[in-house]
């Protein structure tokens, strides 16, 4: 027993040296994504993707996903980042660029359960997030229901809205609804300055949209993210989140191959252990999103939430991505000039 | 010649250097990529077009206008709030000067996100001083104190009152009180004593916290972009905008460069007249 007792700690540290070689041997696979609800979301699976790669995971976060491109670009010459987690649109920039390159349905095989059209040429879909309007019910005249409702004159002075988000998807509406799209883009603008007399401040980042009506300055977020309200949404709850047809948009995020990395094969690991249908169930109950792996489930608040899904609008990112420059310059001289 | 370091630290006088010259040198490096990237038409070709869109555009060049105008007033007024303050701090009992000093140091450290978004709490038009004005019946409707420049030079006059505070705070605490004493022992009231030898006295803190002040305003991002409601964004906004969502980065390196060249006169003029103006207050 005394040598028992004795011995104990020469084990304790045997057991720590062996774990720390084990830990050493393995290899670290480094994801970018966006801090936050997203980091938190994916710390809370990482012990489940780590035990089921034999890795180790790294995160590194994004202000956004612009800010990660230009990271990522910063670091082209010797790449720093394994998987990066990014919006549909600035992927678009990334592959083109050479940042990111293909992945290979082969090296990811719970790819086979995204549906095609979520599976796109920079990478497979990792979660998709429901755009929408949201508002409080108790602060707005009438309910909401489409997107012409935003234009109603008894909202005069209470929507919050942006074109940062999702590259000026809420421009591209209004020219939808005013019988334009993105190639047609004036339609949007000639609808935009109609609108002008019902907008209040314009928020950047999409948190802002919520502390904007939280604070009591806007009612409305004419052109809202699902997973910034979600967990206030239920029975009892002022807030009401309406995703509005014709047309339908949600923001599709991928997750991506960074190009130049060795460890290759033990990020698409990672990659897929992230797709799997449990580890999607528990990353989206967190963010109010919808999982792309057929078999996963939405969150229960969300199919509350959301109507049964149309055909969606699906920008042409490329088109976008040349022309945005255009719609900012545009967006502040015809619409926030006073 | 004698040299001012004994001999046998030069060595030790040389690796203490080394931080120093490394940040200078990243310093400089950043100036230099930002400078050759704005010499970029963004096709890989050299050109002055990025500069030539900038100044040509009178669009464009009311953002910087509208940095110069609104950093150009809200440096006094910070002046005004500022001095006083540090005056008090200066020449309280040890208890109170702590007491101020903390609250300051609370300030300072609290991110500046936080500090906008509680002016947004104060100011907006559901904020403690429209509730309360229309409560006392001064007000029939909440008076727009946001999203328009009142709201963001009122934030960048109160957000970087520290940076007037503690430079005053330190030349003012430095003054001998012998002067005053003697200035009042010769007859001068508490009004010339401070006019004639105190305040001449503290123009070295005044004029460095109205430098850094006025940079902190000129440059300011997250108060007009938050307090602005996107109406009022300032040059550095524009900046930002260009570089993370346009991704035009050779045109917002050569905003950069403007402002860059257009501030260092202002701040070497503001400098040379500290300068003058101490030397004649001493």
């Amino acid at each position: 027993m005394r040598l028992l007792l004795k011995s104990a700690p020469l084990f304790a540290v045997a057991s720590q040296f062996l774990f720390a070689l084990q830990a050493a041997g393995q290899t670290t696979v480094v994801v970018q994504t966006w801090g936050g609800a997203f980091t938190d979301a994916l710390q809370e699976v990482r012990p489940d993707v780590e035990k089921a790669t034999a890795t180790k995971i790294e995160f590194v976060t994004q202000a956004n996903s612009v800010a990660g491109l230009q990271r990522l670009e910063a670091q082209k010459a010797k790449p720093q980042v394994d998987l990066w987690m990014t919006a549909d649109a600035t992927a678009a920039v990334a592959l083109a660029s050479g940042i990111i390159e293909p992945v290979m349905a082969a090296q990811v095989p719970n790819m086979q359960y995204v549906p095609d059209k979520l599976l796109f040429p920079a990478g497979p879909t990792i979660w998709s997030s429901p755009r929408g309007i949201f508002y409080r019910k108790d602060k707005t005249p009438f309910e909401i229901k489409t997107w012409e409702d935003l234009w109603d004159p008894r909202l005069r002075g209470l929507i919050t809205t942006t074109i940062d988000q999702d590259k000026g998807v809420f421009i591209m509406i209004a020219a939808l609804i005013n019988g334009g799209n993105e190639r047609n883009i004036d339609k949007g603008f000639e609808k935009l300055k109609a609108l002008k007399p019902n907008l209040g401040p314009i928020y950047k980042a999409d948190a802002e949209s919520l502390k904007l009506i939280q604070a009591g300055e806007v009612a409305v977020a004419g052109y809202g993210v699902l997973g910034v309200v979600y967990k206030l949404l239920g029975p009892g709850s002022n807030y009401r989140f309406v995703m509005p047809a014709k047309p339908q948009f949600m923001s599709v995020n991928l997750i991506t191959m960074v190009k130049g990395r060795s460890n290759k094969a033990e990020a698409a690991k990672v990659m897929n252990a992230i797709l799997s249908a449990d580890i999607q169930e528990r990353i989206v109950e967190n963010l109010g999103s919808i999982p792309s792996n057929r078999n996963a489930k939405a969150p229960a608040r969300i199919r509350d939430v959301i109507p049964p899904l149309g055909d969606l609008f699906t920008p042409d990112w490329d088109y976008v991505n040349a022309h945005y420059g255009e719609w900012v310059e545009r967006w502040n001289r015809e619409i926030l000039a006073r | 010649m004698q040299s001012a370091i004994p001999k046998g630290r030069n060595g030790t006088a040389f690796l203490l250097l080394i931080p120093g010259v490394l940040v200078v040198a990243v310093f400089l490096a950043g100036l230099a990529i930002t400078g050759t990237t704005s010499l970029s038409d963004g096709h890989g070709n050299w050109s002055f077009r990025q500069y030539e869109r900038f100044l040509s555009d009178s669009f464009y060049l009311n953002y910087l206008w509208r940095s110069f105008r609104v950093a150009a007033y809200c440096t006094p007024i910070t002046l005004l709030l500022g001095y006083p303050f540090a005056y008090v701090m200066a020449r309280s009992s040890r208890p109170v000067r702590l007491a101020l000093t903390l609250v300051l140091v609370v300030q300072f450290f609290t991110s500046y996100i936080v500090r906008t978004y509680a002016l947004i709490l104060i100011l907006g038009n559901n904020g403690i001083i429209n509730r309360s004005l229309l409560v006392l019946g001064v007000l029939d409707r909440p008076l727009p104190l946001l999203f328009r420049e009142l709201g963001v030079a009122i934030s960048l006059v109160l957000v970087p009152l520290p940076f007037m505070i503690f430079p005053i705070y330190s030349v003012l605490k430095n003054i001998r009180p012998n002067l005053e004493i003697a200035a009042a022992s010769l007859g001068a009231n508490r009004f010339k004593v401070f006019w004639f030898v105190t305040f001449p006295l503290s123009l070295p803190g005044v004029f460095a916290g109205m430098v850094l002040v006025f940079l902190f305003d000129l440059t300011a991002y997250i108060m007009p972009g938050m307090l602005g409601g996107g109406y009022f964004n300032m040059v550095a906004n524009f900046i930002q905008e260009q570089a993370m969502a346009v991704l035009d980065k050779p045109f917002a390196c050569a905003i950069s460069i403007v402002l860059l060249l257009v501030t260092l006169p202002i701040l070497y003029a503001i400098n040379a007249l500290g300068a003058r103006m101490s030397a004649a207050g001493t």
